[in-house]
């Protein structure tokens, strides 16, 4: 049986809002493939070399937890811009902007990992609420929820999703295998269509063929959620 | 003069409302309050002006301090009817003054929202402010812990006295930055204390002053338990009042070695009580009266009520959606409970504050609590049952056990025929009426 290693990175820092569904989700699905799931909780302190995994997840944190990651992070830039194109990520919530060339707060200007071409910006008025996105990729749409204090601007990468309902036209970035969106809690749980392609894209990178995964109550959750909530 | 009308404005819609048999507690405030929303800093205070706030336990500790504060002879205004936002607010205070806009009473008790604090509060101090924890709550609209600790610090200065649960490291940063004084309780190790936490969301694991990972002696519950930083001095000791000896099954524990009861056999209730101690201590309450109102039942905790049907009992545990701790502590309660046991779980929608339906907090909620041989079936109803299933499946619960319910109207017969042992109901709030609805029916055919 392949091994597939998962870094789910600063885990006890940037675990807002029941993060770590994405992570059960990933095991489940990829488990499915058949695959040897080994899942590693890093975090500060600890050595983090990016050659060793295959994915890399992490989640959105407050203010005080993205400066503390964004420090500690950016020690592996090397080492992250080595993999950025061959492994992939899964990145929601605000740590999306730890990704970019810079973070503006106020009138700050932070300096960010500088991995791919796009900028954060701090907005006054949080945005909350409901999104409702297409991923072209598999024409699937996504379900999902953003809390958050920060914008993109400046985008030269290509955006991950477009904006049916709820606010904004374009969200996240995507780039290669880098999944980042400023959706958070577990939306690898709540949109079966899009963990399906993500673990396609792993079972192409593995070279194994793709075994249908039992989602049957998920796809039950996701449909039900559309009905009962989207106009 | 427009504070005179406003006064005597709520006053008769008061009246009015309650002459009508309508809910007088929120109403009136809202016309009032929105009349100048700055009239509760034109209105003279008594001499106590008390807060009780936090994510949990702020309406039961309320409960214990305004018996306590009435039996040591003291004239208490307190909004006991639970609701404690701004308006309610405005309503008890406008109610309870006379037309010089002087409160008539030597304590002005509030149990109130943390969002809703510096509304009433950020003029006027409070004299003392008690809080009880600060965790994952309506993230939707209270954002992180953190955002929610701001909330709460824009209020207070100097000139209010913090009682403050120290067990609780997100309230504790208040020791690294509140220049005021400050009186901390907590809990002792017990005989369910963890080495490791339950919870995989674990708020504030690192130390506000240095930001150096946190060692714990011991768990509690989620990030609630006795913890200190080795790189610098923050920790959670010492305490001014510590809770010892707590005995769950007996209802009791000894505070400072003072034995009292507490309410209810769960770990909030222990909570509750120390909260209630501490702050009554702080203005100088005898031991004697603590003992008097603390020790007798006084109130019952408002989760549980009790009915039966066909011989089975069935315990309503009300647990309030998006708060992790809250549904903890319902699922420790039946997990503990003796024999077999069948749990009905759900909702319609996730707050009554506010339309969004956010599920992030499902997976913060620890239910694998529920994959527990002596529970024959759970029940998932509502709106979002399939979500609610789903986070079952991921607590690896045995899809055999899991029955999906669509039609409400059939609750009891599946209740009944499809399922064992004593029926334990962990629903918020709008599934709590539906279900109370539903039994009443049946017993009536019953009989």
């Amino acid at each position: 049986m392949k091994k597939i290693k998962i870094a789910h990175l600063y885990y006890d820092l940037m675990n807002l809002y029941g993060e770590n569904g994405n992570i059960r989700a990933l095991e489940k699905y990829l488990r499915a493939q058949k695959l040897t799931v080994e899942i590693n909780n890093l975090t500060i302190g600890d050595k983090i070399d990016f050659d060793k995994y295959d994915i890399f997840y992490i989640g959105s944190g407050n203010d005080e937890a993205f400066e503390l990651t964004l420090k500690d992070i950016k020690n592996y830039k090397a080492n992250i811009e080595k993999n950025i194109n061959d492994k992939m990520f899964i990145i929601t919530g605000n740590a999306l902007n730890l990704f970019g060339k810079i973070y503006i707060k106020k009138k700050e200007i932070i300096p960010c990992l500088d991995i791919l071409d796009f900028e954060s910006k701090e907005i006054r008025k949080r945005i909350v609420g409901e999104q409702f996105l297409r991923f072209k990729k598999n024409n699937c749409e996504i379900i999902g929820f953003e809390n958050r204090s920060s914008k993109l601007v400046n985008v030269k990468e290509k955006y991950l999703f477009h904006v049916i309902q709820g606010s904004g036209t374009y969200e996240g970035i995507i780039h290669k295998d880098f999944y980042g969106t400023y959706l958070l809690g577990p939306i690898l749980v709540r949109n079966p269509y899009f963990t399906e392609y993500i673990t396609k894209r792993i079972c192409k990178k593995f070279d194994i063929k793709y075994i249908p995964v039992n989602n049957e109550l998920e796809k039950k959750a996701y449909d039900k959620y559309k009905t009962n909530f989207l106009k | 003069m427009l504070r005179l009308i406003q006064i005597e404005l709520n006053k008769l819609i008061t009246y009015v409302c309650k002459k009508f048999g309508k809910n007088a507690t929120v109403f009136p405030g809202t016309i009032t309050y929105n009349m100048r929303q700055s009239i509760l800093t034109k209105i003279k205070y008594p001499k106590y002006v008390i807060g009780v706030t936090g994510s949990s336990g702020k309406g039961t500790t309320t409960d214990l301090i305004a018996t306590t504060l009435k039996k040591a002879g003291l004239n208490v205004v307190y909004n006991d009817s639970g609701s404690n936002g701004i308006r309610a607010i405005t309503t008890t205070i406008l109610n309870n003054c006379n037309y010089k806009g002087e409160m008539m009473c030597d304590v002005l008790l509030l149990e109130i929202d943390e969002r809703h604090l510096h509304l009433a509060f950020s003029k006027n101090k409070l004299t003392h402010l008690v809080i009880t924890n600060i965790t994952r709550d309506q993230p939707a609209r209270s954002g992180s812990p953190d955002l929610i600790y701001d909330y709460i610090f824009k209020t207070v200065d100097e000139k209010t006295t913090l009682v403050i649960n120290a067990d609780d490291p997100t309230v504790a940063r208040s020791k690294v930055d509140f220049k005021g004084k400050i009186i901390t309780y907590g809990l002792g190790k017990t005989k369910d204390s963890k080495c490791e936490s339950n919870s995989k969301s674990l708020d504030s694991a690192y130390c506000p002053k240095c930001h150096k990972k946190l060692k714990y002696d011991f768990y509690h519950y989620g990030h609630i338990g006795s913890y200190k930083c080795e790189n610098c001095d923050f920790s959670r000791n010492p305490l001014d009042y510590e809770a010892t000896n707590l005995n769950l099954g007996k209802k009791t524990l000894k505070i400072n070695g003072h034995s009292l009861k507490i309410n209810k056999d769960i770990l909030y209730a222990a909570y509750n009580t120390i909260a209630a101690y501490a702050l009554c201590k702080s203005i100088g309450i005898d031991d004697k009266i603590l003992d008097d109102t603390l020790n007798k039942n006084i109130k019952e905790a408002k989760r549980g009520h009790e009915y039966e049907i066909k011989n089975r009992k069935i315990t309503m545990l009300e647990s309030k959606n998006e708060n992790n701790l809250s549904y903890y502590q319902s699922m420790k309660y039946i997990v503990d409970a003796s024999g077999k046991k069948t749990v009905i779980l759900g909702f319609d929608n996730v707050s009554r504050r506010y339309k969004f339906n956010d599920l992030s907090w499902l997976y913060d909620v620890e239910f694998e609590l529920l994959n527990n041989k002596d529970i024959d079936k759970i029940l998932c109803i509502g709106r979002f049952r399939y979500d609610v299933a789903v986070r079952l499946e991921y607590a690896k619960i045995n899809k055999n056990k899991i029955i999906l319910v669509d039609n409400l109207d059939d609750i009891i017969n599946i209740t009944l025929n499809q399922t064992k042992g004593n029926i334990y109901t962990m629903v918020c709030f709008d599934m709590t009426a539906i279900l109370k609805s539903k039994i009443k029916e049946a017993k009536n055919e019953e009989n």
